[in-house]
Parts: structure tokens; sequence; C-alpha cells
């Protein structure tokens, strides 16, 4: 399917949502606070959109610690208060290693989230976190429920698409215990 | 619904580099200022603890 825009003769592939890109700067000084830090940068709504965006942006392994890329639904937040995430959860996967592939991953998980070959039709995913911490990289799919059947079905294809053969690597948590010290996780594949 | 597989996605990338629908110079020079500053945080802490920790 495509759309024509009549003035340029351009050819546009239509998402199946819009999408939000938002960013998280590290904090520089102490007066900075959490609304300071987290803005949304841009939507998009084409497959071509999409590429123009990812072209000139930063590339994972180019952005500073603590930094975040959100990629969320139309208008929802990247906050698990927001009533779109508040009953849902996060599946979770660490980057090990140098992560030397995280920039193709990270791609990967994107195209897969935003083409929604992640979920069935009435997609559950509200959309991806990509988290730069000393400790270790981490992506994140938020969901809008915990349905347990629909989870584990994103689950296993979040493990395709990131070439996992190993179990034990995705991790989802609720996000109601997201306050939690130790959260354990709900479900591991 | 509209569905693209992952190959599909990469298939329609422009081999040029487009331009994207947002000021990318300016948010890319956010981003190299906050590089900037963290890296001269690490120098001075590095020069005043020359046998610190990180
Ligand atoms: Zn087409
Ligand atoms: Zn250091």
């Amino acid at each position: 399917t495509v759309l024509t825009d009549s003035n340029n003769f351009e050819v546009k592939h239509p998402l199946n949502s819009k999408w939000t890109l938002w960013y998280t700067k590290p904090a520089v000084d102490k007066s900075e606070s959490w609304s300071d830090l987290l803005r949304p940068v841009t939507t998009f709504e084409t497959v071509e959109e999409f590429w123009a965006i990812v072209q000139n942006i930063p590339e994972p392994h180019e952005l500073p610690l603590k930094s975040d890329y959100h990629v969320f639904r139309g208008d929802i937040r990247p906050e698990w208060e927001d009533e779109a995430n508040a009953k849902g959860g996060k599946w979770s996967f660490q980057l090990r290693g140098k992560g030397s592939d995280i920039d193709e991953l990270w791609l990967r998980t994107l195209l897969a989230v935003i083409g929604e070959t992640i979920d069935e039709e009435d997609s559950q995913i509200n959309g991806v976190v990509l988290s730069i911490r000393k400790g270790g990289n981490k992506f994140a799919l938020w969901t809008r429920s915990e349905d347990e059947q629909a989870l584990r079905n994103i689950g296993a294809k979040f493990k395709q698409v990131l070439k996992l053969t190993e179990d034990g690597h995705l991790e989802f948590f609720p996000h109601s215990s997201a306050n939690e010290r130790h959260a354990q996780p709900t479900i591991v594949l | 619904m509209y569905k693209y597989t992952i190959d599909e996605l990469l298939h329609l990338k422009p081999s040029e580099t487009m331009t994207p629908n947002f000021d990318a110079v300016e948010f890319r020079s956010i981003i190299e200022k906050v590089k900037q500053l963290l890296a001269l945080r690490e120098e001075e802490f590095h020069s005043a603890h020359p046998l610190g920790y990180r």
C-alpha cells in the first residue's frame, strides 16, 4: 500500500500508527528536573519519515551514558504512570559484552515494532526504550496489559528479533513493581 | 492494518541521506555538548584524583 504525495509525486508508505521519538538527556547539573530531561524529539507516520530520522540522529553506540531513546505510539508518554502503560509492563533485555551489535539489534527492534510484526492485530505494544548505562545497556518493550498469553507470544518474537538462542535473557516486569527495589520478573524466556 | 517485515523496511531504506522532519542539527549539537561536558568532568576528576577510582 502506498500514498502518493500529490505535490511532488513522492511515494510514501504509511505506518500503522503515528509514533513519537523521545530522548532522555543525561543530567549535567543538579538544577535539572526529570521534566527538563525527557523531551519529545519528533513524530513520524511513514516509513520514509522514519528512515530520514534514523539517518540523522546518533546511533546507540554514539550516545552518552544515561541517555534513553523512547519510541512510543501516538501521544503515549514513556512513563509508566501514563494510563496507557499503568496496567502493563515491559519485556526487558540486557545486552552483554562489548555490545558491538547494539546498533543493529536496536534497529531490528524498532523495525519489528513500527512494522507491527512483533505482535498480533490489536497490538499490546505501546513503545520501546533504549537505555545506555554504565552497568549495561538495555532494551525494553512496553506493553499495555499483563495478558500472559499475549506477552509470551510477544516475548517469543522479541527473542527472534534479537537473535537470542539461549533462555533466560528476556524478563517481563509489570510496571506496578517499578518502584520496588528488587523487583522479580513475572515471566522469563 | 499496515504491516511491514524487517526485510521490507530495510528494503525501503533510501541510499542517500534524507532530510528529516525536525531540526536534527540542533538535536545532535545538544548531545555533543553533553558529551563534551561529561568528558571535561572526567578530566577534572582524574587530574584532581590521580590515584582515584571511578
Ligand atoms: Zn510499497
Ligand atoms: Zn574515568
